[in-house]
């Protein structure tokens, strides 16, 4: 035959390797660094918090389950870390613990462990805690404000864009400030330019496919575009959409999770633009501010099913395309 | 242990009460998990929902004994739910009494309790081939099983998510009213159940080891 065979899509991840959760934590790194920059000691105890609990979690729920528990497993890391880092860094140490808890031992154990969970443990961690707790998770510092290192915070806590973008009006924050993550917002994902770097790290290490962060962000600004909740225009909407909330953290670490995602291409293609337009409805038309855990979490469900029907949809396409040539070799035979 | 050999020589007398030891009905046989859900907010909806519950299944139970297979299937279903709408008058009024707002509270799922799963399944495999005395005891065992889990749960989330118990507030300052929220009763009753099947699965455990050290 002289047209070249595809490559079957995998259909099921590889293992997650240490290396992509490697990847994933050198990448998240980074931002830690800048949220304790802004934020002060607070910010790393939180971090801290997080990890240690998730690690612990994590080892406590393979023992629950009857497995020998593997220490160099690090991808509870990875989920403790996206979880703190969509939090204010004024919340307080039992959400994040509780967050982190939930991730682990109810998002992720029953659902069958490691390469076998259906949902994104960090973003149901973070949605049942912006359920439970929506004052302390939606309320963010100031920038370079003194928060206590222990207990509950008594600075000034503010709004974030989003939540002035919801009420329908226009966010005071200067551009460059907010690419450089001067704003209130949550603590990992106010960081714009280096969770884009990021981006390019993991892209060049092959850790995440390309296709899910294009597609979403694409989604999103053309939804920006078309829906503006400013009036002023659509560039100023796209900005303030895409730089507000946790969207280009989400794009880049919460929505390109290998396990729960599609395996193929056009799966992930389709993934990542409905990932986009869902998250831009929960905004529009949502109870929060953010919709983005939500949105993963609807999707992730659908996950399978994108893979199986863009396989069916591309198998009849290539059927009706070239259709007729088999049939016609075999009857000049 | 002395409960354990009596359990397994007399396997088919522990069939009797199943239903509130190795048999839950909502946490093993997954019967009734609407209400188990959506009602537990609140202790006192628990135990309003429990007592209508007693009032409608147990007369079901004893009567199917008593119509056995004298009637083809699809009419003795019929006539099953039919009989239970009967006495939900009294559970409704017994409701009314104990827990009156629980009436709207418990919206649709209080008059669901007429058509649950377990009167329907319980008079089908055993009330029909048993004589009545039997078939009351394990419909009340039954009861007692679906009651207690009800309990349990509207005991945590009324405790959690409102910080009261039977409407007596505890002055807790940590309230998580995302508890109240059916999502919370989902997981809570998945939970339970994994701990219900740990319990009979650590049953079987010592059931099979002392059966091989009787064999030996």
């Amino acid at each position: 035959m002289s047209k070249k065979t595809r490559l079957t899509a995998q259909l099921r991840a590889r293992d997650t390797s240490a290396v992509i959760m490697g990847d994933m934590i050198i990448a998240l790194v980074p931002l830690c660094v800048m949220a304790f920059y802004y934020y002060g000691l607070r910010a790393a105890l939180l971090t801290l918090t997080a990890v240690a609990v998730s690690y612990a979690a994590d080892m406590a729920g393979y023992a629950i389950r009857g497995k020998l528990p593997n220490p160099k497993d690090l991808s509870s890391i990875v989920t403790g870390l996206i979880v703190v880092l969509m939090m204010p860094a004024s919340v307080p140490y039992f959400i994040v613990v509780l967050a982190c808890l939930f991730a682990i031992l109810v998002m992720k154990h029953p659902f069958g462990g490691l390469g076998n969970n259906v949902f994104n443990p960090a973003a149901g961690g973070f949605a049942f805690v912006a359920i439970s707790f929506p004052q302390s998770v939606f309320t963010y510092p100031v920038p370079f404000a003194q928060l206590e290192p222990f207990g509950n915070v008594t600075a000034a806590l503010v709004e974030s864009p989003a939540f002035t973008l919801k009420l329908g009006g226009l966010p005071t924050y200067d551009p460059v400030q907010m690419l450089l993550g001067n704003y209130p917002g949550p603590m990992g994902a106010t960081n714009i330019l280096v969770i884009l770097t990021c981006l390019l790290f993991l892209l060049y290490r092959k850790s995440v496919d390309w296709r899910i962060p294009v597609g979403f962000v694409g989604a999103s600004a053309l939804i920006a575009v078309l829906f503006p909740r400013i009036v002023l225009g659509a560039e100023y909407s796209v900005l303030y959409e895409l730089l507000s909330g946790s969207l280009l953290f989400g794009a880049v670490f919460v929505v390109t999770d290998p396990v729960t995602g599609p395996k193929t291409r056009a799966g992930r293609w389709l993934y990542g633009i409905l990932a986009g337009v869902a998250t831009l409805l929960f905004r529009h038309f949502g109870g929060f501010e953010e919709g983005l855990c939500f949105a993963v979490l609807i999707l992730n469900s659908l996950s399978h099913v994108m893979d199986r029907e863009t396989t069916r949809l591309s198998r009849y396409l290539r059927r009706w395309m070239h259709g007729d040539a088999q049939l016609s070799e075999e009857k000049s035979k | 242990m002395g409960m354990l050999s009596y359990l397994k020589k007399n396997r088919n007398k522990m069939r009797l009460i199943e239903g509130m030891s190795y048999r839950n009905p909502i946490l093993i046989c997954g019967f009734a998990l609407a209400p188990a859900i959506m009602i537990t907010t609140s202790l006192k909806n628990s135990v309003a929902m429990t007592l209508a519950f007693l009032v409608v299944t147990l007369p079901t139970l004893v009567a199917a004994s008593l119509i056995k297979s004298r009637l083809p299937q699809w009419l003795r279903t019929v006539l099953y739910a039919l009989i239970a709408s009967v006495f939900y008058i009294p559970a409704l009024a017994l409701v009314r009494q104990v827990h009156p707002l629980g009436v709207d509270l418990m919206g649709i799922y209080l008059p669901l309790v007429v058509i649950n799963s377990v009167v329907l399944s319980r008079a089908e495999r055993f009330a029909r081939r048993n004589q009545p005395q039997w078939a009351l005891i394990d419909g009340l065992c039954y009861t007692v099983g679906f009651g207690f889990v009800l309990c349990v749960l509207g005991v945590l989330r009324e405790l959690i998510g409102a910080g009261s118990i039977w409407g007596v507030s505890l002055g807790l300052d940590q309230r998580t009213p995302a508890v109240l929220l059916p999502f919370a009763g989902f997981m809570l009753v998945a939970f339970l159940a994994a701990g219900a099947q740990f319990f009979n699965h650590l049953l079987r455990k010592r059931i099979y080891h002392r059966q091989s050290e009787e064999v030996k």
